[in-house]
């Protein structure tokens, strides 16, 4: 089961790589827009792990992300994509 | 996302509170559900506050409860909330509405009348017009029809000619434009009477009944046209102003003289020129004689503008040219001095010629005197002019 799936996204990493499609869209990657260091959008998010104004945790397919920052605030929430906004200092990944 | 919050202000939307250890938990099952939630800060103290719809918030409790997150309501806002404000707020809501009624009320009210460009009517006499046909303060401006009211305006009000009604604001303005109205003034009664002798040549009464006929010699004063006068068998005199055309010969003469013999002038062919510069009254003669050269003597004076730059000089410069003449007697024939004479003579008689008169024919009468050396010519013009002049006839 596990090595097929690893066939699988070889398969599709090697597709991305040839026709040049969006990676996010064909291997169900998080996506992730700055807008400098006071907005921050996640789209293609598994849900929030950890929410408090200077930590934010946010599950993706593979692993979560951690963002840092101050006054952290969850303007939306919607199914597929989450906005923070606040003064973020640090953004890092777990995989 | 902007609209979502227009949005969200017109259905309404509520600020909550979440307490508990799994906040992120219910906001995760939130999201599952699709219960809207957004705007998620932590307070100070610690809580998390967030934003969800008043549908959201109905469907939150079950949610809430698996998580172990009391959810509790800190404000209301949005248009449902305000409105539901209002309706508690009975005496305002109503003022508020009696305000604008008010006001729509007042402003669909005429309140001031005005007159323009009126200078012999008095305004007032327009205004009492309007009132009467409806505008005056305080009428509905609806009920003013400006265009029927302009005209029937302009019928009760003689005087003026053109009316416009205006509506601006809650203002009218009553625009006028005055008749100018002549007064003729009766004519008075009389006759019309000849101002020369003559002869006449045209008669013709508009009114009154002509006195004379074409042909007729009339005298200085007679009456041409009547203006007193009987019709047929009527016996009672009708006095009318007396008015027509009479037009007639009149003649006119002058006589002049000629000698035959006499003393004419002829120039000698000598001139001599002198330069004379003049300022004001006083002369200096800068070349040439001072005095004139001849005893005899024709003088032809020439202004030369002394110009600098189109500046008249206070300095004129004249030149004078005087021509050297002789007096000798010499004797002209019968033929010229006649016609000398007749010229004149023509000339003095067309001076007398009123600017109304036509010139018909001219005669001369030509007479040698007795010292058989004047000739002396009588000119007669013959002309037609208009003759007719009104006298006012006084009565008792």
């Amino acid at each position: 089961m596990a090595r097929r799936q690893r066939l699988q996204t070889g398969v599709r990493k090697l597709m991305t790589d040839v026709l040049e499609l969006p990676k996010d869209l064909v291997l169900n990657l998080p996506r992730i827009t700055m807008v400098g260091n006071i907005q921050l959008t996640i789209e293609n998010h598994r849900g929030v792990i950890l929410y408090s104004d200077r930590r934010i945790r946010v599950a993706v397919s593979r692993g979560e992300f951690i963002i840092e920052g101050q006054k952290l605030t969850l303007r939306s929430i919607l199914p597929d994509a989450i906005i923070i906004d606040g003064t973020i200092t640090g953004i890092s990944y777990i995989g | 996302m902007f609209l979502n919050r227009i949005f969200a202000l017109f259905v309404g939307y509520l600020i909550i509170h979440f307490r508990g250890e799994w906040v992120e938990r219910f906001i995760n099952l939130c999201l599952q559900s699709g219960i809207p939630i957004w705007d998620i800060y932590t307070t100070k103290n610690g809580t998390v506050v967030g934003k969800t719809s008043i549908e959201g918030f109905k469907q939150m409790r079950p949610v809430a409860r698996r998580s172990g997150v009391r959810v509790r309501i800190l404000k209301r806002r949005g248009l449902p909330f305000i409105l539901s404000r209002l309706w508690q707020r009975t005496a305002f809501v109503c003022g508020a509405l009696l305000f604008i009624t008010s006001l729509y009320i007042l402003g669909s009210i005429v309140w001031f009348v005005e007159v323009r460009g009126n200078e012999q009517v008095a305004t007032s006499t327009i205004l009492q017009a309007a009132a009467e046909l409806g505008l005056k303060p305080g009428v509905w401006r609806k009920r003013l029809i400006a265009g029927q009211l302009s005209r029937s305006l302009a019928i009760k009000v003689p005087e003026l000619s053109w009316v416009g009604v205006e509506v601006k604001g809650s203002c009218a303005v009553i625009e006028v434009v005055e008749k100018k109205i002549v007064v003729v003034e009766p004519k008075p009664i009389g006759h019309v009477i000849a101002s020369k002798a003559g002869v006449i040549q045209k008669i013709v009464a508009s009114t009154g009944k002509s006195m004379v006929k074409v042909g007729d010699n009339v005298e200085q004063g007679q009456i041409l046209i009547s203006g007193a006068f009987t019709v047929d068998d009527d016996a009672e005199i009708r006095y009318v102003h007396a008015e027509g055309i009479a037009e007639a010969s009149v003649w006119y003469e002058a006589s002049a003289t000629s000698a035959r013999e006499r003393l004419a002038r002829r120039r000698t062919g000598r001139t001599a020129t002198s330069e004379v510069l003049v300022f004001g009254d006083k002369e200096i003669v800068i070349a040439g004689p001072q005095q004139p050269p001849f005893p005899l003597y024709e003088v032809d004076c020439q202004s030369l503008p002394l110009l600098w730059r189109s500046l008249g000089a206070p300095v004129e410069h004249m030149r004078r040219t005087y021509f050297e003449v002789e007096e000798e007697w010499e004797q002209v024939s019968l033929e010229v001095a006649q016609a000398e004479a007749a010229e004149l003579a023509h000339a003095l008689a067309v001076m007398q010629l009123p600017s109304d008169a036509t010139m018909l024919a001219s005669s001369f009468e030509t007479q040698i005197l007795s010292d058989n050396n004047t000739v002396q010519v009588r000119a007669i013009i013959e002309a037609i002019e208009p003759i007719g002049e009104f006298m006012p006839l006084i009565e008792e």
